[in-house]
């Protein structure tokens, strides 16, 4: 018998809707909910390949107890019970001890954010956090120091767009379903996608512009082309006058930089700074300089992301078609807001262990982020405390954050190391105890919000029984919880009775969710009044060139441009992403490996021949932090400063057949280099060598 | 670029049986490879068989310009197809109504000749089966009124299955479009700067 279940795919974190077919309750098919207008039935390779996934054994197929040394692979079964009896006694003995702001909680964001954090607060420690550090943290900062809103309060209308300028941000090739469709729309509309990238991206490829800017001058290009549009007075006046506070100081700061300066900088033409600032004034405000995802470049990240802002008021784009516009949810429905667990728990207080917080390090950062890439810091100085436990979900520090190696000795540091998640990761091979969670066809997760110029909310129900010894997160942090003697705080059932309280306020009933898998919160497009509308949070109420955040805290708004260099000898590695991986977690594929084996290191042409390196020849890479080799992609299509892999590969779990051991991984090249104004790690501050390899 | 030609009420249909095409869009294709994926979990297969193959050509840059081509390679369903000649067993077959060519797998002796007189190198040996597996359109789900399953998940629609006239059609419009849009069209040419 056939039947079809609506829920969220999880391959990566875009948590696409998806329609679900089943025969005789065994997952038949995967594609998209046909009832979400963006989505329609499409669905990515990775979220196709989840089938599989549920049959796969190279998970954790039950609780893992560490037998061996750490990282020794050698485990032995434990039953639930036992699994929670033994990471309870030992965080109530660290707590004891150390106090509880020893135990670290992070995690990577996910539908159940919620549990974790609520977890962490019942703890009783100040110091949970995201692995937005190694992710958009420079961005998120920027936004908040511009605009008074995180970088989630923005979407853009890319559909009815004339120009989209995209700062390596990589919609062809790192996945969202409804992205795709929007972009590939807006070039049905005639759209001109500019993209600057030092590599040829399948975005580039698909672009009408492809800038093969100079690595690390993205902020460089950014000055030159608002000194052009200001010089010129191409800027909407009346947009400017009503929305940006201090535009005088913008106006003084950027005149130096000018198309020729930039060109220099660049290796972009100043003829083509020129060219692109009149195209995108004479098609504003339907431009959309896009913000950008992943934000963890380079030293300097968080005032390039601060210049897309500015570029984006001058264009006066807010809150029209064709550009950016404020993201709406309930409250924008005349709806209540729904519930979340974290709310109900005091959040403690107290220092952080990543010197987040006025005074510190990292004076500006949203302290409900925090700063992931600190774990090393922390552990090895334990300034400004000892850090003892961590407990990590679907978080993958030893993957994800540069310089895997320094990590890998401060974790020692750490006497309790747990890990949740679905699959192996290099961290949970690394733990002392390993909590397997299930595939997300087999659990379902807390309501997803998800806000737009037509907001929805979206449902990940339970499709399948679990086929291994798994559970879901909301039945597993609130096991924990029990077992650490504050059960009560996690006072729900099951997950629909989690979900029919966290929708008590709203007027809607989960069983709304039936019929289409998503409940539409609005039919029409909703606009906030651009005149008088606009929803920055500033202290001014407006987007500020001087931010009132940063001067508090002694922070300058405007500094002056460092040209960018890279050493003698040297090439600089750049990142990015790969349709069928996206990200580290979901590698361990079959059939995605099947199409993809293992990726090349892509170095252009001329600089490999200056290397004697080439096409298909074995290299050796080497950074001060790490080293391995690769198959040479040598081609026009890349800067010749920079050498690119994705991040996907080289994992450490030799339970991983497909996996282990295949591929480059970056992290373990980057060190840890730091943009200390917004937060993120800088992973393409890292410069290696190349070397070809004797046969 | 053309959206996706949406089928005709009008159409008339004629004496002649429907021709079924899979029609690629090189234009509006990403190689995400999400066809790739959505044909392997449909069938079931094992690693080895691939019913549908993405071939990516670049990316090739030129004096100020950037190309990357991507071709999409499923079986053409010919008229007059080699591996059914050759078939010894009669289990290659031309299904009448609509053209879809099928291997009858309980027919398959395993002879792989159908893999030798594929110009195009369609037909996927099974090592599982030790048989020979090939794209079929999907027609248990064309029967039930559906798309193949690589259309269905195409992130971009850009295969289109359907009356195979529905895909020149939509070559003579992009045509005369173009023809319109004299001087560098969207998405065709990418201009390095």
């Amino acid at each position: 018998m056939q039947t079809t279940k609506f829920s969220q795919c999880e391959m990566c974190s875009a948590r696409c809707p998806i329609e679900v077919t089943l025969k005789d309750g065994e997952v038949e098919g995967i594609f998209g909910n046909p009832n979400v207008g963006s989505i329609g039935t499409r669905l990515c390779a990775k979220g196709a390949a989840a089938k599989w996934l549920l049959k796969d054994t190279e998970k954790p197929t039950r609780p893992q107890i560490r037998v061996g040394p750490r990282g020794s692979g050698e485990w032995r079964n434990a039953s639930w019970d036992e699994a929670y009896a033994y990471i309870a006694d030992r965080l109530k003995i660290i707590a004891e001890k150390y106090g509880p702001r020893s135990i670290l909680v992070g995690w990577r964001g996910s539908l159940n954010n919620e549990f974790v954090k609520a977890f962490a607060r019942g703890l009783g420690t100040p110091n949970d956090f995201t692995h937005n550090s190694v992710c958009p943290l420079s961005l998120h900062t920027a936004c908040q120091a511009t605009l008074g809103v995180g970088r989630k309060a923005l979407g853009f209308d890319i559909e009815n767009s004339e120009y989209v300028i995209l700062y390596g941000r990589n919609i062809y090739e790192s996945l969202t379903v409804a992205e795709v469709s929007q972009l590939m729309a807006a070039t049905d509309n005639g759209v001109k996608i500019v993209t600057l990238d030092p590599r040829a991206s399948k975005t580039a490829v698909r672009s009408y512009y492809w800038v093969r800017i100079r690595p690390g001058t993205d902020w460089a290009f950014n000055l030159a082309l608002m000194n052009e549009i200001i010089k010129h007075r191409l800027y909407d006046e009346t947009f400017i006058q009503k929305w940006v506070k201090d535009f005088d100081a913008l106006r003084r700061y950027v005149e130096p930089y000018t198309p020729e300066w930039a060109e220099h900088e660049t290796d972009v033409q100043a003829a083509a700074i020129r060219r692109l600032a009149r195209e995108f004034s004479e098609a504003r405000p339907k431009v959309i300089f896009h913000i950008g995802w992943f934000a963890s470049r380079y030293v300097t990240e968080f005032h390039m992301r601060r210049s897309i802002l500015f570029l984006n008021a001058l264009m006066g784009n807010y809150e029209v078609p064709g550009g950016l516009f404020f993201k709406k949810g309930l409250a924008d429905t005349g709806r209540k807001g729904m519930k979340e667990l974290p709310e109900t728990i005091d959040a403690p207080k107290g220092d952080r262990f990543d010197c987040v917080g006025p005074g510190k390090k990292f004076p500006i950062v949203d302290r409900s982020q925090g700063v992931a890439h600190m774990l090393a810091e922390a552990a090895e100085t334990e300034n400004p405390y000892p850090v003892k436990a961590l407990i990590i979900y679907r978080f993958d520090p030893l993957y994800s954050i540069p310089d895997t190696n320094t990590l890998i000795k401060a974790l020692n540091k750490f006497e309790l190391v747990v890990d949740i998640d679905v699959n192996w990761s290099n961290t949970a091979w690394y733990a002392d105890v390993v909590l397997p969670e299930s595939h997300f066809l087999e659990r379902g997760d807390p309501i997803q919000e998800r806000e737009g110029l037509k907001p929805i909310l979206a449902l990940r129900r339970q499709v399948v029984e679990p086929v291994l010894e798994t559970r879901p997160a909301w039945r597993i942090f609130k096991e924990l919880a029990e077992r650490m003697g504050f059960g009560d705080k996690f006072f729900y059932k099951d997950i629909d009775d989690y979900n029919r309280w966290k929708l008590s306020e709203t007027g809607i009933d989960l069983t709304e969710f039936d019929k289409k898998g998503v409940v539409n919160l609005s039919g029409e497009k909703i606009y906030y009044d651009r005149e008088t509308g606009l929803k920055f949070k500033t202290p001014s109420k407006k987007i500020e060139v001087i931010s009132s955040k940063m001067e508090e805290n002694g922070l300058t708004s405007l500094p002056a441009y460092e040209p960018v260099k890279v050493p003698e000898g040297k090439l600089r590695l750049i990142i990015g992403r790969n349709p069928l991986y996206t990200q580290g977690s979901m590698s361990n594929n079959k059939y995605v490996k099947e199409v993809l084996p293992d990726h090349p290191i892509w170095i252009n042409k001329d600089t490999a021949s200056r290397f004697g390196i080439k096409d298909g020849d074995r290299i050796l890479v080497a950074s001060e932090n790490g080293s391995g080799t690769a198959l040479a992609y040598t081609t026009d299509g890349i800067h010749p400063e920079a050498v690119f892999i994705p991040h996907a590969f080289g994992k450490r779990a030799s339970a991983q057949s497909y996996a282990y051991a295949v591929g480059l991984s970056d992290s373990e090249l980057q060190n840890t280099a730091t943009d200390y104004v917004g937060g993120s790690a800088a992973m393409q501050e890292c410069f290696i060598t190349v070397e070809k390899m004797s046969r | 670029m053309l959206k996706a030609v949406q089928s005709d009420p009008q159409r008339i249909v004629g004496a002649t049986p429907d021709r079924l095409y899979l029609y690629h869009d090189p234009q509006r294709c990403i190689g995400c490879y999400s066809c790739e994926l959505h044909c392997k979990m449909k069938n079931n297969l094992p690693v080895g068989p691939r019913l549908c193959r993405i071939i990516e050509i670049g990316p090739r840059v030129g004096h100020n310009t950037l190309k990357m081509d991507f071709h999409f390679l499923p079986c053409f369903h010919c008229e007059n197809p080699f591996c059914v000649h050759v078939c010894p067993t009669g289990a290659i077959q031309k299904r009448p109504k609509d053209g879809i060519v099928f291997v009858d797998s309980d027919l398959c002796i395993g002879c792989k000749c159908c893999i030798a007189a594929c110009p195009w190198g369609v037909p996927q040996w099974n090592p599982e089966t030790g048989k020979v597996v090939k794209c079929d359109y999907c027609m248990d789900r064309v029967d039930r009124g559906l798309r193949p399953a690589c259309v269905t998940g195409c992130l971009t629609q850009c295969l289109h299955f359907g009356p195979v006239d529905q895909a020149s059609d939509l070559l003579r419009q992009r045509y005369a479009e173009s023809l319109e849009m004299a001087g560098g069209t969207t998405g065709r040419v990418t201009w390095i700067l």
